[in-house]
This record gives structure tokens, C-alpha cells and sequence, in this order.
């Protein structure tokens, strides 16, 4: 029998459907135009002079060409170099530790045979909805537990976020029926073992997407170097970014009359933003399939 | 039975919370705890200070044999060398002190709150009136140094004079160091006076016929550039305004262009307090810059324009700025624009020349506090004391290392190794304004000479500062300045623009929504607590010629 892939048997549209798809396609098509022409206006503003620049403004195709900006931000590259290498290390380090953590945690709170159970999620609940303030918060992490300027302070805060324990909890509910883990404890394993050989291998998805989350908060902090880190060179690379767009900014609002200090100019905020993002931008196809598929991922479903 | 219990605990947290927010400050509440705890401390290690009197090495009865740290903030970036500038500074402290320093940056505002409120271990601290000196001494944040001071660091008790010492008194009571370097910092009108001579502008005097004659003529005959490019800006103000607002100070002899909520108060009869928005100079003043925004001097986007003005101007964008800032401001333009275009002639007209009435800086503009939550406040004292009054310490944290940072040249001057790419500790890079020593002071040849200028030339006009010290009490009025800010964010900056269709009604409605929101209520208090000011210090009628 032939087998017949025939282009000509498509089902057939009717015009209401290709009314729809010329609507969808050009209203997604004018989205992503709105999204674009920021990015292209950073890039092309990146490889202008910056003389022209401050007098035309931005345009979509830079007036004059010139890699200035680029040559002056790698004449000392040590700093972007550092943050970076210093926001890849928490990041690494946060994710692995994170999801070891907040797997442990969501394993334990979906056990039916914890007595605590509801306690502890509520306990773990109730911090999201009521907090003591940033100024109780701030003493606690700087007075009390002495975090100040160490990598601790950037890691540690962000280690058992309530969204993404509950997240966890209800993927290893639905897909970790409880007669695998009772079968194994009558077989005599212990509870860890039972988590790491058992459990761990049937999260796999959840632990990528949850894995995923967490590592896209680390990449993106700020707001924790901008409170505790006061040594430069452990700067992550968002506060680097923040501080050198900023600076010119701060000053005017602090009261600041910056007489002889060269703020950076425009061309080379612009470079800086493209040497920043520019990686994750290039990452980011590789690793969206799997925030898709994520989002659904702690739903319940059917 | 329990969940019934739950239940009401929940309410009753819940009700907390709220109450919580609209009581009285967390900020005071953390700070009197922490206060009382310190106080505690600091008085007994200075009762001790005091009986081992004849122990200590140096610093005037100061215990130095433990070795011990020191944290001193300043605002600002850390440049790119900071650090060994940290290591070498820390190698005097540990010299002189029997101490190693750390200096750490705060960039904003509420990293400073935090600081402060937090209780963290700080010894030496950059305070100043726009930083909200006041404010946090009024809630006990530093500590108090009227005798403090005298006992540990008599040198430095001689430098400041008894007038500055008032100045900075909060209640009575001296909170800060303040800085001794007199610094006049106006507004003024720049303006390219190589575009001047080249259309035949006529010159630029006290009138203001002559400003308008510049601005039309750049219009004329540059059409390329906008002739200036005045923005909204958010310092010095509460809520926004449109910068045009700082060029009326040349005009009105008042006790400064910055008295909040539509208040003028006559530099020369201090008592005498108008309700200024309501003026027929006012709408006057608005209806010029109306005329002005009408003829195309700014954009009509202006509104929305984040440029900086500075930029613009030295991006050859626009040809003058109606309020420029501060003749080192102006001096440090002038040896940059002699790099980046030579042959530009650059002019500036100083506000204070204009109405020949100078006003210096506050003592509270910059200095120094004293946490109350230091650890080593003896130590932070004597180390201030280096910071001012010994040229090692002080050429170190101003201009960093001789040789590898900068150079003295034969005249005195100072001189930069490198250019501003380069370098890794520019020129006060540690922002440390509050320890600046008029004797040990260097100046690029450069800018010394307009600086120098400049300055004596406001010498012989100059007053004394009557408002800056005046430290507002908000928290009559917490709500409706907040409610205040708001309108006028909304409404003050389209009329001081002139972008505005009638500048009369939109006077009268702005002034219809902000006495909604509370203007009357908080000019009576702010008036009342003015009067007692002026009361309290003292501040008598002065004519100026």
C-alpha cells in the first residue's frame, strides 16, 4: 500500500479559522516587534560613538560605527569578570544546595505518615502572607547570624522559598504513588534511603524545573548585594550592571555634586548591558521547553 | 475548641499587623532598643576610658594596647582601587591606632535608613542635612559630643569654630563634626560664549533681557540644537520639579530657593513668611517660562526627558542651562571641555552675583557622626581627627597614593597620573567631603584658578546660612506632605515648564488640589516651627546691600 504524506490532504480551513490565524499571527508578530526594538536599540546604541550618540539619540541602525565603548569596557575587565564568576558560583552552588533542600522538604511534607504535616505547611505558608519588616529582617541576617559581606548572605536567603516547597510537595504527591514507599519500608529500607534511590530518580522533571526556577532567581539578584555585600569585587553581576546604570543617578539623588568623577557614558552603559545579558539571551532557547513544561508541572491534573 | 482558638489568634495577629503599620515608626522603635543597649556599653567603656587614664599610649587617655577594628561609611561607588587604598589607610590606622580599618560605601538613601536603624557596628559615619542629619539625631542615632568631643580630641574641639559647633547642634545638643571648608555652591546660568561672539549676542549682565536675547539668538541661528535642555528633577524638593524652578534663585532675596510648600521667607526680616504660590510674582515668574517654552527653548517632551542636563550640554546637544551647578562643578566643565572641544568658550553666571547675596554652605552640609552602636567610638574619634588634621591621612583618603594616583607639580598643584579611564582612585574618589582641610587641599592648575576666583569674589558678598540648619519636624504632617507630594508631582512641573495653556487657571487649580490634600494645615506648622527656630537661634535682621 502507498503510503501517501500528501500536502494536498490538509484539513480543511474554514475562513472563520484563517480569519483567526491572520489576527493571532499579526497581533503575536506586533508583540514580539514591541519586545525587539528595545534590545535592538541597546545593541545598535552599543556600538555607537558615544559623542553621537548623546546628540542624535538611539536609532535602529547605529549612525557611526565605532567599537569605543566595548574597547573601553575590556580595558579592565576584571570586574565584569569577577561578577560574573562570582554569580555563576552562587548560582551553581544555590541551585544544587536548594533543590536538595526543598526536595527533602516537599518529600516530607507529601508523606501522609507525618503528623506535622499540616502544621509545618502552615507554618512554611504563613511566612509568605505576614512578615516582620525589612528592618527586623535585616538585623536578623546582619546582627544576629553576622552574614554581612560573605556569599552566605546571597545564598542562604533564597535557599526554601514557600512557592517552590509547595510546588515540589504536590509534584512528588502526584507522581510518587504511596505503595512504592511503603512497599520499600516493609522491605526494610530506611526513610533516606527510600528518598534518594526511590523518589529522587521519579522527580527528575521536578526537580529540573524547580532547579530551573531557582537558578534564574540567583542569576537575577541584586537586591541582596545592594544590602549586605559591600566588598566590590563580590558583586553579582545584576548589582554590577545596577550600580555602573545607576551611578550618575544615585549621585543626583543623594545630593551628590560629582565634580570630578567621569560617569560612565552612554555608549558604554549600553555595551555593559549587552555583555550582561547577552549570554543568558543566547542560553535561553536552549532551556525554554523545559520552563513550559514546568509551569504546569505542580498542577493538578485530571 | 483549638481551632476556635487559632482562629481568634490569627485575627488578633492580623489586626496587629495593621495597627503595626499605622502607629509610630518601627525605625524608632528598633533604634530605642538598640539605643539603650549601646548607651549602656558606650557609658560604661567610657567610665573606664577615663580611670586608665594614664594607661594609654597616645590619643589622650584612650586605652590603645587591644588591638581592635574600625568601620568607617561614606557615600558614594567604590572606585576600582578602593581596596588598596583600604589596605594602605588600614596600615596607618594599625600604625597610629592599634586598630585596622574597614571603609565600606552606602549608595542610597535607604541603605543609610538601614544602617542607622539596624543598629549595625559602625564608628565613623558621613552625615549631612540633606542625608536626614537631623532627623536620625533627633532619634538618637549618633552620639551626643559636647563632651565627648573636647576630652578624647581637643585638636579637633580648636578647629571647628564655637559658630560652627551651634550650627550643627540638634536640640541642644552637638551630633556631628561638621566640615570647615567654607564652599559656596550656587546655581548659575551657563551659557557657550563662543556662540555668543559668533552671532553678536549681546552680553550677558544681571539683566535678564540679556539671557532672553542669547536664547532667541541660539534659536535663530542654530536650529540643529535645542537651546537648553531643562528637565524634571526630584533634588531638593519635596515631590518634582522643573529645574527652571532653581533659576528664579538670582532673582528673589530670599533665605533659600529650596523652602518647601509654597513658602517665602525674606532673607533680611527672617520673621516675615508669605504665601508665595498665591503671588502675582509668582504667576509672573511662571508665565516668562511660559513665553520661553512658547519661543521653543525646550522641547515640549521635556516633561519626560531622563537626560542628564550636564551631558547634553557637553555633548554640544544644547547652548545653556538655566540652573548649572557649583563653581567646582563649573571649573571641572571648563578642563574637560578644553579636552573634548577646544575651541568652545564656556561662561557661567553664578545666582549669588546677581542678587549680590551669598549664602556658604551649612556646617550640617557635611560631616562626620558617631554611631551610637559603635563598638570603638574613642577610636573613631581620634581616627576623624587623623582624617582632618594630619596631611599623611588626609592627602591618603582624598587623592590616594602620591606617585601611582597623582603628583604635586612644582606650584602646588594636583596632578593626575593617567586620565579618567585609567585611573583607579580619581581624585576624591572616597567622597570623603566632611574631612576636607583648606590647608592640605589640592587643586588641578586647572580649576584652582576659576575655584579660587570665584570664591573670593563670593567672600565679599557673603551671609550667613539662616535655613539649611533648619531641621523640619514631619511627623504633624506625615500624611498630608505624602498627599502634598503627590500633587505636586503632578501639577507643579507642567506650570513651572510653561507647557500649560493658561498659566493662571492651572495655578488656581493646582492650588485648589493641594489644599485638598492638606497645604494650609501643614504651612501653619511649618511656620510655627520656623518662628521657634528663628527664636531659639536667635536669628536677627540683617539688610543686604
Amino acid at each position: 500500500m502507498e503510503q501517501t504524506v500528501s500536502t494536498k490532504n490538509k484539513i480543511r480551513r474554514t475562513p472563520s479559522t484563517m480569519a483567526f490565524n491572520v489576527i493571532a499571527y499579526s497581533a503575536i508578530a506586533l508583540l514580539s516587534a514591541i519586545c525587539l526594538f528595545p534590545l535592538i536599540l541597546v545593541v545598535s546604541g552599543s556600538f555607537t560613538q558615544n559623542s553621537v550618540l548623546m546628540r542624535e539619540g538611539y536609532r535602529l541602525i547605529p549612525s557611526a560605527l565605532s567599537t569605543d565603548a566595548y574597547a573601553e569596557l575590556f580595558k579592565y575587565p576584571e570586574g565584569i569578570i569577577r561578577a560574573y564568576g562570582s554569580t555563576i558560583l552562587c548560582t551553581i552552588v544555590g541551585t544544587a544546595l536548594g533543590l536538595f533542600v526543598m526536595s527533602m522538604t516537599g518529600y516530607v511534607l507529601q508523606r501522609k505518615d507525618f503528623v506535622y504535616r499540616n502544621r509545618v505547611s502552615f507554618l512554611i505558608y504563613f511566612t509568605t502572607i505576614f512578615g516582620g519588616g525589612m528592618v527586623p529582617w535585616y538585623i536578623l541576617l546582619s546582627q544576629y547570624l553576622h552574614l554581612n559581606n560573605s556569599y552566605v548572605a546571597r545564598v542562604f536567603p533564597l535557599l526554601m522559598t514557600p512557592f517552590l516547597i509547595i510546588l515540589m510537595r504536590t509534584f512528588i504527591s502526584s507522581s510518587c504513588p504511596a505503595a512504592i514507599v511503603e512497599s520499600a519500608k516493609i522491605d526494610g529500607a530506611g526513610d533516606f534511603r527510600i528518598f534518594l534511590s526511590i523518589v529522587l530518580p521519579i522527580i527528575g522533571p521536578g526537580l529540573a524545573t524547580v532547579g530551573l526556577f531557582l537558578a534564574l532567581a540567583y542569576w537575577n539578584e541584586w537586591y541582596l548585594t545592594s544590602l549586605f555585600i559591600t566588598d566590590r569585587e563580590m558583586y553579582s553581576l545584576q548589582y554590577y550592571l545596577y550600580d555602573m546604570l545607576n551611578s550618575s543617578r544615585f549621585a543626583q539623588e543623594m545630593g551628590m555634586f560629582l565634580g570630578d568623577r567621569e560617569l560612565p557614558g552612554e555608549s558604554i552603559k549600553m555595551a555593559m548591558v549587552v555583555v550582561v545579558t547577552g549570554p543568558i539571551i543566547f542560553l535561553y532557547p536552549f532551556v525554554q521547553k523545559y520552563f513550559v513544561a514546568g509551569i504546569t508541572i505542580g498542577s493538578v491534573k485530571g | 475548641m483549638k481551632k476556635r482558638m487559632l482562629c481568634l489568634l490569627l485575627a488578633v495577629a492580623l489586626c496587629m499587623t495593621l495597627f503595626s503599620a499605622c502607629g509610630g515608626d518601627s525605625s524608632s522603635e528598633n533604634n530605642s532598643g538598640s539605643k539603650a543597649e549601646s548607651s549602656e556599653a558606650g557609658a560604661s567603656e567610657s567610665g573606664e576610658g577615663s580611670s586608665e587614664a594614664s594607661a594609654g599610649e597616645t590619643g589622650n587617655g584612650v586605652d590603645l594596647s587591644k588591638k581592635s577594628h574600625l568601620i568607617m561609611w561614606s557615600p558614594g561607588t567604590p572606585s576600582r582601587d578602593h581596596n588598596r587604598i583600604v589596605e594602605k589607610l588600614s596600615a596607618l590606622t594599625e600604625r597610629d591606632l592599634n586598630a585596622s580599618l574597614e571603609w565600606n560605601r552606602f549608595q542610597d538613601t535607604a541603605k543609610l535608613n538601614l544602617l542607622l536603624t539596624s543598629g549595625e557596628p559602625i564608628d565613623l559615619i558621613y552625615t549631612a542635612n540633606y542625608q536626614n542629619y537631623a532627623v536620625y539625631a533627633a532619634k538618637d542615632a549618633f552620639r551626643p559630643l559636647d563632651e565627648f568631643l573636647p576630652e578624647i580630641s581637643p585638636a579637633l574641639d580648636q578647629y571647628v569654630t564655637g559658630e560652627m559647633w551651634d550650627a550643627a547642634r540638634v536640640n541642644g545638643t552637638i551630633y556631628m563634626v561638621p566640615c570647615m571648608w567654607p564652599e559656596w555652591v550656587p546655581y548659575g546660568f551657563l551659557w557657550r560664549e563662543d556662540l555668543r561672539k559668533k552671532y553678536n549676542l549681546p552680553e550677558i549682565t544681571d539683566d535678564i533681557s540679556t539671557i532672553e536675547a542669547y536664547m532667541e539668538g541660539i534659536k535663530q541661528n542654530e536650529p540643529d540644537m535645542q537651546v537648553t535642555g531643562e528637565v524634571v528633577s526630584t533634588y531638593g524638593s519635596i515631590g518634582s520639579h522643573f529645574t527652571t524652578w532653581e533659576f528664579l534663585d538670582r532673582k528673589y532675596k530670599w533665605a533659600d530657593f529650596r523652602v518647601p510648600y509654597g513658602l517665602y521667607i525674606d532673607y533680611q526680616d527672617p520673621t516675615k513668611v508669605i504665601d508665595w504660590w498665591e503671588t502675582e510674582e509668582f504667576a509672573s515668574d511662571m508665565k516668562m517660562f511660559k513665553s520661553w517654552a512658547d519661543a521653543g527653548y525646550w522641547s515640549r517632551s521635556s516633561l519626560a526627558n531622563t537626560e542628564n542636563k550636564q551631558d547634553a550640554f557637553e555633548a554640544g546637544k544644547t547652548a545653556c542651562d538655566l540652573a548649572f551647578n557649583s563653581p567646582s562643578g563649573y571649573a571641572n566643565l571648563v578642563s574637560r571641555v578644553a579636552a573634548s572641544h577646544p575651541d568652545w568658550e564656556l561662561g557661567w553666571q553664578p545666582h549669588y552675583r546677581v542678587k549680590n547675596l551669598a549664602t556658604p554652605n551649612h556646617a550640617t552640609q557635611n560631616g562626620m557622626s558617631i554611631p551610637n552602636s559603635a563598638n570603638e567610638p574613642e577610636r573613631g574619634l581620634l581616627l576623624l581627627e587623623k582624617l582632618v588634621l594630619d596631611e599623611e591621612y588626609f592627602r591618603l583618603s582624598q587623592y590616594g597614593e602620591e606617585g601611582v594616583d597623582y603628583n604635586v607639580t612644582e606650584d602646588g598643584y594636583y596632578e593626575a597620573v593617567g586620565d579618567s579611564t585609567t585611573a583607579g582612585f580619581p581624585r576624591e574618589a572616597g567622597s570623603l567631603w566632611s574631612t576636607r582641610n583648606t590647608e592640605f587641599m589640592l587643586y588641578p592648575e586647572a580649576t584652582a584658578q576659576i575655584l579660587n576666583e570665584l570664591n573670593s569674589e563670593f567672600e565679599t558678598y557673603t551671609y550667613p546660612n539662616i535655613w539649611t540648619g533648619f531641621a523640619e519636624d514631619t511627623t504633624p504632617y506625615q500624611s498630608e506632605k505624602a498627599a502634598l507630594a503627590n500633587v505636586i508631582t503632578e501639577y507643579l512641573p507642567p506650570i513651572q515648564a510653561g507647557l500649560v495653556d493658561d498659566v493662571d487657571a492651572a495655578i488656581a487649580e493646582f492650588l485648589e488640589k493641594a489644599k485638598v490634600a492638606g497645604l494650609d494645615k501643614i504651612r501653619e506648622e511649618y511656620k510655627r516651627q520656623w518662628l521657634a527656630y528663628v527664636e531659639e537661634h536667635n536669628i536677627q535682621p540683617t539688610t543686604v546691600k
